[in-house]
């Protein structure tokens, strides 16, 4: 397609091609976009799951263990030579009992590593420690701590107090979380307290080794919202680091489990009811991926590929729908360069299939009307010259008959015998066959009755003498080609000349090639009239003399160009027509039928 | 028009790759930790004080991902040799240079040098006299010294006479306690000043001095000191005359033993400073700084009043019973 400054156009295969690899890509983009995202909230939920089940196991694990405490003091609590120890007011009586309840304080105390001290704490401030070797720091208020004060104020339950610095063993300050339950005397009123001490390392050991990812961690509020543990503890209580424990808090809404969400922080708490404890782990979103980057580059890679997918398809559907158009295209183009036979054999059922049915029937339609023309011009042709033929009849018919009259009137019957004869044999074989091919053999026939006849009329001035190889007569030639020429022979050779001539008619093979010569001697021709010889005109006046034009043209009709009629003439000596045709013979009986 | 679909076939795939690609320019580019280089006084016979700052510092560089290289000097007083590791330091061109100056005036050149060599200096707890470190983190002595003027004022409100108990009066440290004491102290206008007493930062001096004056006052009301030293000196003296708890006694920084007087009503009062935070900022600041961030040039780490009432109170007891290193 050339360039004529008209808006540039596209192909359609190109246009389709664009069109889907815009709306593919589109697509791909917003599907594969979709699923990762889909992908990746699906992994987080389910890290966060996993995240928070870990959270509820630390927390269970953390209730279990101070469920044995609360067992332990509880078994302390109400063994009765502990009651009987502290509500004993005789300083005698009670130094008997003491080892004893020193013993059970000292064997609870030893049954777990983790348990820092065991002690009662008289209502009177006494303190019995299990560990015989620890002594009373003298200074150390025990009875106006929140421990011993809310284990007087709530009997019969155990206080679980928040991380604190034990001070009641002279020269040793520990963190450690304290689990305090009154102990009821006889009359039902608190006695004393029994306090357990729970070293924080312990808290710190459960703890710290969750791992929650390789930012996340984990840490405990007490009942109070105030930070139990935390794995950065110091930072904690230097005031440097801050975790949102209102925020986390503000949203439990009575809930056991629950995440709230804040900053670039998940936190996603359980808490406990027995110890109103509260163990939140810190996630962070973007960690909760194991490998954010490696799920992406996935995506990216099925992208692609998807992509590149969809690009070769639609470039194959783009062909296939216009490669049937370009095939019908060419074919056209045939047809426009005249090949008429040429049909359309692309394969399509669609709207294509159509469009070639539609083009192979009108070529087909065009094809039938051309043959229709070439036969009509043949037949109109054909008809023209059967007109010819018909008009020379008359002339020479009426001229032969007044010859006939004339020599009646003059007696000679012989002669009217001969003549009457030969012009019937003329006739027979100019009426006698509808075809126009015949064997040389019936036209040589043809030309002797002519020639009989001529004789009549023209007497001694004409002689004539014929030389036929028998291998030539059954060659065929087209009707009334040869006596057209002797015709011309005697009308322009032999009648002009004074004292007459002779003329002779020769036929022989030569290889495959039919020659048939008419020979003269008359008056001849002049280069002018040789040149124009085969020229269209009238015929001669009186004469019967169908032109050597039409021969021409009749010879082409029959052998195309492969027929020659020549002729070498000269003035005063004579001229000489040669046929020059290929051979073509009939069966014999086309030829018996003509007899 | 075979040519021009090609060119746009061509397109048409960039684009495609193109915007399937777009995702991956979401990579990041990590940086490698820090280097900063750590220069103490010493590291011999150091106070739980120190440990503290040791402390803040190891956590802060654990949390920021500092590789952190410490050097100190043989003693407090070896200047020179102090002077030397700073050569060293700014040899060895780390990110930042943090410095506990044992010298305000000596170690200026070097200091200078480091910032001259493009290496940021941050100080802390103990400064030096130029303008070209980046920033300095302690405790505002001349903040403590006032704060003890304060609880004094709480515990001795009806006025009385007053004795100061200080360690050095040429380290500034001592000297700014001192004269924020006494600035509280004038304005108050009820104390009688005994006397600045220095005890040479030496238990036995500090006792031998409360008995001298106790025997030169024997109607003295209170005791402040500047340090643990003078504070543990002033306890165990008058705990042993029989005098704790009438005589009041004021002091700073944290020990067990403090602890144990403030226990017994021996020491009413005292200062404590945050050596874990001192350490922590310190870090900080010096990643900031190496980061070329400005930083504060004074940077406080707020002080604490202490009393026995208030010791186990839970925000208090998480400073005075600091959590080992080892938890």
């Amino acid at each position: 397609m050339k360039k004529r400054g008209r808006p540039r156009q596209s192909s359609i295969s190109t246009t389709i091609l664009a069109a889907f690899t815009v709306l593919i890509l589109v697509i791909i983009l917003a599907t594969v976009y979709e699923s990762y995202q889909y992908t990746r909230g699906e992994l987080q939920s389910n890290a966060m799951d996993y995240t928070a089940q870990l959270v509820r196991q630390v927390n269970a694990d953390i209730d279990r263990y101070l469920d044995y405490i609360k067992d332990l003091s509880d078994f302390i609590v109400g063994n009765s030579l502990v009651t009987a120890y502290l509500s004993e007011d005789d300083p005698t009586v009670r130094e008997t009992q003491r080892a004893q309840v020193q013993q059970i304080l000292r064997s609870a105390a030893n049954i777990r590593s983790e348990v820092y001290t065991v002690a009662l704490v008289a209502a009177d401030g006494r303190v019995l420690f299990g560990s015989p070797t620890s002594s009373r720091n003298g200074r150390a208020d025990c009875l106006s701590t929140d421990w011993y004060r809310n284990a007087i104020a709530s009997p019969g339950r155990v206080f679980i107090s928040s991380s604190r610095v034990e001070n009641l063993i002279a020269g040793q300050y520990r963190w450690v979380v304290s689990f305090s339950k009154a102990v009821i005397g006889q009359n039902g009123t608190p006695v004393g307290v029994l306090l357990v001490d729970l070293k924080y390392d312990y808290i710190d050991q459960i703890c710290s080794n969750v791992q929650l990812g390789s930012r996340g961690y984990l840490f405990l509020l007490d009942a109070g919202g105030d930070i139990l543990w935390h794995p950065q503890q110091k930072l904690i209580y230097a005031g440097l680091k801050t975790e949102d424990v209102s925020g986390v808090l503000s949203q439990a809404n009575g809930r056991a489990a629950y995440s709230v969400q804040s900053a670039d922080k998940l936190y996603l708490a359980s808490r406990s009811d027995a110890t109103g404890w509260t163990t939140v782990g810190v996630a962070y979103p973007e960690e909760l991926l194991q490998d954010p980057e490696k799920l992406a580059r996935q995506y990216v890679v099925i992208g692609v590929l998807s992509m590149c997918v969809a690009f070769c398809l639609s470039f194959l559907l783009s062909r296939a729908i216009t490669n049937p158009l370009r095939k019908l295209t060419q074919t056209m183009n045939q047809v426009e360069q005249g090949d008429y036979t040429v049909r359309s054999t692309v394969r399509s059922n669609n709207e294509v299939g159509r469009l070639r049915d539609s083009f192979n029937h009108m070529i087909a339609n065009t094809q039938s009307l051309m043959e229709q023309i070439v036969r009509t011009e043949e037949q109109k042709r054909q008809g023209e010259w059967q007109l010819l033929q018909a008009q020379i009849k008359p002339h020479f018919l009426y001229n032969t008959l007044d010859s006939i009259i004339w020599m009646s009137h003059a007696g000679k019957n012989e002669e009217v015998v001969e003549m009457t004869s030969a012009l019937a044999q003329l006739l027979r074989n100019s009426l006698g066959s509808g075809r126009d091919i015949i064997p040389l053999e019936e036209e040589l026939a043809h030309v002797e009755s002519y020639l009989v006849i001529q004789k009549m009329r023209y007497r001694e001035k004409l002689r004539y003498e014929m030389d036929v190889d028998p291998e030539t007569k059954s060659c065929l030639i087209p009707r009334l080609v040869l006596q057209p020429l002797v015709e011309n022979a005697i009308y322009h050779g032999i009648k002009v000349k004074e004292d007459g001539g002779s003329i002779y008619i020769g036929a022989m093979l030569d290889d495959d090639r039919l020659l048939v010569t008419v020979e003269d001697d008359g008056a001849g021709m002049t280069e002018e009239q040789l040149a124009h010889i085969c020229d269209e005109k009238e015929s001669d006046e009186g004469s019967s003399r169908i032109g050597i034009h039409n021969v021409c043209e009749r010879l082409r009709i029959y052998f195309g160009e492969d027929a020659a009629l020549k002729y070498f003439s000269e003035p005063d000596k004579g001229t000489t027509a040669m046929l020059n045709l290929p051979i073509r013979r009939g069966d014999k009986e086309a030829h018996d039928e003509t007899e | 028009m075979k040519r021009n679909e090609t060119r746009l076939l061509r397109a048409l795939l960039a684009l495609a790759l193109a915007a399937a690609l777009l995702p991956l320019n979401a990579c990041r580019s990590s940086d490698s930790p820090l280097r900063v280089s750590l220069i103490l006084k010493t590291t011999v016979n150091t106070a739980e004080f120190w440990s503290q700052v040791m402390d803040g510092v190891n956590t802060a560089a654990d949390e920021l991902g500092v590789k952190l290289t410490v050097s100190a000097a043989s003693a407090e007083t070896a200047v020179d040799e102090q002077i030397g590791l700073m050569r060293d330091a700014i040899a060895a061109k780390p990110d930042a240079i943090l410095l506990v100056a044992s010298d305000r005036d000596r170690l200026v050149p070097a200091v200078e040098d480091a910032a001259a060599a493009g290496i940021p200096v941050v100080t802390m707890d103990s400064d030096v006299d130029t303008p070209s470190r980046a920033g300095f983190v302690a405790s505002d002595n001349l903040r403590i010294g006032r704060s003890l003027g304060e609880m004094l004022g709480q515990f001795l409100p009806d006025g009385g006479k007053v004795a100061i108990l200080t360690p050095s009066l040429i380290s500034s440290s001592g000297m700014d306690r001192v004269e924020g004491v006494r600035g509280v102290i004038d304005a108050a206008g009820k104390y009688d000043l005994l006397g600045v007493y220095n005890c040479e930062n030496d238990l036995e001096t500090a006792r031998s001095l409360v008995d001298s004056i106790l025997a030169e006052h024997p109607d003295a009301d209170a005791f402040v000191c500047a340090n643990e030293v003078c504070n543990i000196g002033a306890a165990l003296t008058l705990t042993q005359a029989g005098l704790d708890g009438k005589v009041t006694v004021i002091g700073c920084d944290n020990s067990w033993r403090q602890i144990q007087y403030l226990e017994r009503d021996a020491i009413q009062g005292i200062v404590i400073q945050r050596p874990f935070n001192i350490g922590y900022v310190a870090v900080e600041e010096a990643v900031k700084a190496a980061r070329g961030e400005t930083v504060p040039l004074f940077t406080e780490i707020g002080c604490v009043k202490i009393t026995r009432d208030n010791m186990y109170n839970s925000d208090n007891q998480k400073l005075l019973f600091p959590f080992k290193s080892s938890n």
